[in-house]
């Protein structure tokens, strides 16, 4: 196989320079620049590579190991956690085209995120980037709020006189900032308020072992009557990349946390930064956080989706009163008393669950679902047809220029035959 | 100009979504993208009748559904064996989508 699977590479190769080039005057036309056609480039490699539908690749991405040294270690350099600083410069000057400075550069209001980690770091990038975000840190501070991410990383190489430099300034810079944060928040809360506490400078970290766990902590700013606390969670050194937690920590989250003492607080803000990095829905976020308000406690998600389920369905089918109540509720209504007695038992046993949907009169479908679920699988060929033929149920089938995905892997094929039986 | 067919594979999605990134950080337009994936279209296709050169034969278990609509053939197989030379490949489903390939017309709507 490995050798169609080069074949295919090869293939995919061709066709990736016959677009680019056949684009590349509709992009100058536009007036896009040549820069954004290699991007595009580069974006549709790595997702192929990433996508493992072809193996043996043979243009590897010589520049990420690259960029993940230089990043890294312009990474390493932050030992003042109370920075506000980006990372914005660093990345744009290092790596356009990496996702993270774009996502970077578009987001003003959002989290920052501080990696320590110290690789192998040429001293001279050291100082001019210390003195660079000492300037940032300074213009920063006046504007932004206080809402800060602190993630403190036990990472592996590293230069020993670095993590006890940083460690050095850490405490100090932590005091001036928590002074500093207070004064600010009483100056900001005059002027913005509801923004302040969801914007934060956006910062990326590029982690050598994306699926590490990286604790973070997370200073709330203090509110009325309260104080500043510092939250603790574990989110995956993946999630840094790319600004995630920028998006999965947002606004509405961060006022129901604040809401909340510390150690719930912390369990939430950890069971979304959780929930949306495996599913990466925010609607997800916005109900958790709408369901939380609602209650402290924790079996919230149950009730809500309940209610929800329970939208529309009074009467016979309504789940509250049913352990109990299912001859009264049946004797009600003559006509459909049997498809109640299936959906009821349904509902019984959905609704010790819990969390299921509830179709209506499922129980009373025979078929296999194949018009819905059959027609969505993984193994798919697209292709063309020659010639279909038929004799009573023995198929046959002429098919030709075809890209199959089986168990993930593609193929192609100039011809293929078959036959089936229906 | 060629079928979408190819958009819905491992190729044509990672366009797709490279695309869409761009889109999103603003650095192409919509339209731009059209145009792209329409070059797509017929870079694939054009590879596909040319570059390739594979044969293969196929032995299903089973013709779960047929469907010919829009002079499209899509077809359900169950327990189906792929052969080409000296490998194969198993699969308990696949999903087959076919074009018309004697005539090559026009086919605006993407097909899954």
């Amino acid at each position: 196989m490995s050798q169609s699977q080069l074949a295919v590479v090869k293939i995919y190769k061709s066709v990736i320079d016959d677009v680019l080039a056949g684009v590349r005057d509709a992009f100058l036309d536009e007036g896009v620049d040549e820069q954004v056609l290699q991007e595009l480039r580069q974006i549709w490699e790595q997702k192929l590579e990433s996508s493992k539908a072809i193996e043996a690749n043979p243009e590897p991405e010589a520049p990420q190991p690259q960029y993940l040294q230089k990043e890294i270690a312009r990474n390493s350099l932050p030992s003042k956690p109370g920075n506000v600083y980006s990372y914005q410069s660093a990345h744009n000057a290092v790596h356009n085209s990496s996702q993270q400075s774009h996502m970077v550069s578009q987001h003003t209001n959002q989290m920052q995120v501080q990696g320590n980690q110290s690789q192998s770091v040429s001293q001279s990038q050291q100082q001019q980037q210390q003195q660079h975000h000492q300037h940032h840190q300074q213009h920063q501070q006046q504007h932004q709020p206080p809402l800060q991410q602190q993630p403190q990383h036990h990472h592996q190489h590293l230069r020993q006189e670095q993590s006890q430099h940083q460690q050095h300034q850490q405490p100090q810079q932590q005091q001036q900032q928590t002074q500093q944060s207070q004064a600010q928040q009483q100056q900001s809360q005059s002027h913005q308020q509801s923004t302040n506490t969801h914007s934060t400078t956006p910062q990326t970290v590029i982690v050598a072992d994306p699926s590490k766990q990286v604790p973070i902590q997370i200073t709330l700013p203090a509110q009325a009557g309260g104080e500043s606390r510092v939250l603790t969670i574990q989110v995956p050194a993946s999630a840094l990349q790319g600004n995630q937690l920028q998006q999965v920590l947002t606004g509405p989250v961060i006022t129901a946390t604040m809401a909340l003492p510390v150690h719930l607080a912390s369990s939430l803000l950890q069971q979304h930064v959780n929930a949306a990095l495996q599913g990466q829905v925010t609607t997800a976020v916005q109900l958790q956080s709408s369901s939380l308000q609602q209650n402290n406690a924790g079996h919230l998600q149950n009730q809500s989706n309940s209610i929800r389920q329970l939208d529309g369905m009074d009467g016979t089918c309504d789940t509250s009163d049913e352990e109990e109540d299912d001859d009264d509720e049946e004797e009600d209504v003559d006509d459909e008393e049997e498809n109640d007695e299936k959906e009821e038992d349904e509902n019984e046993e959905e609704n010790t669950e819990g969390q299921e949907e509830e179709p209506l009169n499922s129980g009373d479908d025979v078929s296999d679902e194949d018009p819905s679920d059959l027609f969505d699988t993984d193994n798919v060929v697209v292709c063309q047809y020659d010639k279909i033929t038929r004799t009573r149920n023995k198929w046959k089938f002429h098919l030709k220029d075809g890209i199959m995905n089986l168990n993930g892997k593609d193929f192609v094929f100039q011809r293929a035959g078959g036959d089936a039986e229906w | 100009m060629s079928y979408q067919l190819y958009r819905n594979t491992t190729l044509g999605n990672t366009l797709q979504e490279s695309l869409d990134e761009l889109i999103q950080y603003g650095q192409i337009t919509p339209q731009l993208a059209i145009k792209v994936l329409l070059q797509f279209d017929r870079a694939i296709n054009n590879a596909l009748a040319t570059r390739v050169k594979s044969r293969l034969t196929f032995k299903a278990g089973k013709l779960n559904t047929y469907r010919f609509c829009d002079n499209v053939w899509t077809f359900m197989l169950n327990d189906v064996e792929f052969r080409e030379m000296n490998d194969f490949a198993k699969v308990d489903k696949v999903k087959i989508v076919a074009c018309d390939g004697k005539n090559v017309a026009e086919e605006t709507s993407q097909r899954r």
